[in-house]
């Protein structure tokens, strides 16, 4: 992962897109105060002159936004060459090959689909399931399982209960 | 076929919202962009609430045929209020079709009216805004709906009630108010998203984005728009630049979430209220208030941004600059539109925050919110940006009572934004930096609006 690069779907939580530091420094706060210090000497220099100032302002903003727009460029570059690799596929594919891009934990979400094969496989379609997964997992897990499975929250409405973790097995209730 | 269907769901509401703009904003050109966004807006806000009186309000089961049934009696009663208020647009609607013959007009004129330099940089400003709105539209036809709050709120709603086709009064049963994440959530989102998919006839992941989609070029319509009133053509174009290139809010373009269509109402609601205490003129002041209200229905977080309004008010109500008269109506237009969810809020005991309250302090959130403003890639350097202009035009803000009401706006939000993630229970939110990053998409966007105003050679309060 290069400094204006990144992995596909990196930016998948869109809650925070991380920055870069150059040490401990960050390269954002860096140029900011660039900005900051340039902005007040452009000013300085047109109450001097009499002159107005917002155009030269507006220019140095779209500059320095630009050195920043660079690596949105090339991630949005990258971005667009998956699409011609999510356009190969079906819908149901595509779920699967984003899911794989959006995994943050460990391949769990990724390795979810077989996971729903399997469980499809052994467990009647509109069956009463109640699943058993961390909060992330199981709210993949019912959505894509659904309308295959019911589901509930309480054990003792269930017929199955679906158990998801590291090992990824189906416990059936007896 | 998919396409027709596509098309026609648009339809469905761009020529509702369209007429109804039509009513609102009578002397306004008919089919300008500005319309065209604003009639997506209130077009699918004016569908959903439909949707949300069938199934929430008279408890029915989803009928195809009657939804239609609906939107062609809404059409017929909008027309006729067009014609009979003589707002239908007859020979001018063809001079000004998004104000063409006035575009074309520029473009023979503008070798004269710019320096060489200054059209490459527009021209450069300008495709990369069109780059960015084709990428953003290519990822949203590309990529299906994977994100986490969609699939645990937005599209698992749309999903639940494309199967079960009703919404479940039974406290007892798994889908319980539509289930989801949240049940306290609005459903302008789900709702339309479930609109787009039973016109499909079947569950699609990936076309809903394109709800998003829109609503990010409505945005940058209507922001466009406003900047271009106080500033130059190059100076507006570079602000809504920036906006479409906050890699933050460029990446809710392709995503379900609420947060956009969210910040399309918030900013069309300050727009207006700005035009309001600019020209005083009731239909603005109005205007501002139903928009405030509609944003209720999208998503919680739009009661932050509107006390923090409402508080600004009443400061100006005090300082005897506005009439508290103004305010109690201002309250009242907003109530009446939020009132069909409001009552049902109430009447499900459905609170408006997800962790309950109570009162703790933390000192970390507050480093979030430096995180996410300055050290991350969230927002390019907008809120650098914001800062500068701030300091450089303090005193011109200050002496200027629009641009004093609509800064004290950001700061007062800004200051709730704080309180609720660092005193609060939401803190965690702040501090695993989920929620407070998108939380700010509205206050970017409305600062977007006063830094235009703030670097206007206009004066803003004429």
């Amino acid at each position: 992962m290069g400094i204006f690069i990144w992995p596909a779907e990196s930016l998948s939580t869109i809650n925070i897109i991380p920055g870069y530091f150059l040490g401990r420094l960050p390269i954002l706060l860096l140029i900011g105060l660039l900005v900051l210090f340039l902005s007040a000497l452009i000013y300085f220099r047109a109450q001097k002159n009499e002159s107005d100032y917002v155009d030269q302002l507006i220019k140095l903003f779209l500059f320095f936004w630009l050195i920043i727009f660079i690596g949105f460029t090339i991630n949005n570059y990258q971005d667009f060459k998956r699409n011609y690799y999510y356009n190969q596929y079906d819908l149901n594919k595509k779920n699967i090959i984003r899911v794989c891009d959006l995994d943050n934990v460990e391949g769990k979400l990724c390795r979810l689909f077989s996971f729903i094969s399997l469980a499809k496989k052994d467990i009647p379609m509109g069956s009463r399931v109640q699943v058993i997964a961390e909060p992330i997992i199981k709210t993949y897990l019912i959505y894509y399982s659904f309308p295959y499975f019911e589901f509930t929250d309480q054990e003792a409405a269930a017929e199955y209960l679906l158990i998801y973790d590291t090992r990824s097995i189906i416990k059936i209730k007896p | 076929m998919l396409w027709f269907k596509i098309i026609i769901y648009f339809l469905s509401f761009l020529i509702p919202g369209y007429l109804l703009i039509w009513l609102l904003r009578p002397r306004a050109p008919k089919l300008s962009w500005v319309n065209l966004a604003l009639a997506y807006g209130l077009g699918s806000m004016l569908m959903t609430i439909s949707l949300f009186f069938q199934l929430f309000i008279f408890k029915n089961h989803f009928s195809l045929l009657s939804s239609w049934l609906v939107i062609l009696i809404e059409v017929i009663i909008l027309l006729i209020l067009v014609i009979r208020r003589g707002v239908f647009p007859r020979r001018e609607i063809w001079q000004s079709v998004f104000n063409l013959t006035k575009q074309i007009k520029f473009l023979k004129e503008w070798r004269s009216i710019f320096s060489s330099s200054k059209r490459a940089l527009i021209i450069l400003v300008v495709i990369l805004i069109l780059i960015n709105s084709l990428i953003s539209l290519n990822n949203a036809l590309s990529r299906p709906m994977a994100t986490f709050d969609s699939l645990a709120t937005w599209s698992w709603k749309a999903k639940i009630l494309f199967q079960e086709t009703e919404i479940s009064f039974n406290p007892e049963t798994f889908f319980y108010l539509g289930g989801g994440g949240h049940l306290n959530y609005p459903w302008h989102v789900p709702l339309a998203q479930y609109w787009l998919q039973v016109n499909l006839g079947t569950y699609h992941d990936s076309l809903p984005n394109l709800i998003f989609v829109f609503y990010f070029f409505a945005l940058l319509i209507v922001i466009f728009h406003f900047l271009k009133r106080y500033l130059s053509i190059f100076q507006a174009l570079v602000f809504s630049f920036f906006l479409s290139s906050m890699p933050l809010v460029f990446y809710h373009a392709f995503n379900a979430y609420a947060d956009l269509s969210l910040t399309f109402f918030i900013s069309v609601a300050l727009i207006f209220s700005i035009f309001w205490l600019t020209r005083k003129q009731r239909l603005d002041f109005y205007l501002s208030a139903i928009f405030w209200g509609l944003s209720f229905w999208v998503k919680d977080a739009a009661l932050i941004f509107y006390l923090a309004f409402l508080l600004v008010f009443l400061i100006y109500v005090l300082k005897k600059k506005l009439r508290f008269k103004d305010w109690v109506k201002y309250i009242l237009t907003t109530l009446l539109v939020i009132s069909p969810w409001l009552i049902f809020k109430i009447n499900y005991q459905l609170s408006f925050s997800n962790v309950g309250w109570s009162w703790l302090f933390q000192p970390r959130a507050i480093i979030s919110f430096i995180e996410t403003m300055f050290v991350s890639y969230s927002w390019n350097i907008w809120w650098f940006i914001v800062l500068i202009v701030v300091f450089l035009n303090f005193k011109k803000i200050i002496s200027s009572f629009v641009q004093s009401f609509f800064w004290l706006f950001l700061l007062v939000s800004f200051l709730g934004l704080i309180l609720l993630f660092s005193f609060t229970p939401a803190a965690q939110y702040a501090l695993d930096n989920t929620a407070l990053s998108r939380t700010l998409i509205p206050l970017a966007i409305s600062s977007i609006m006063a830094v235009g105003l703030a670097l206007s050679r206009k004066r803003s309060d004429s």
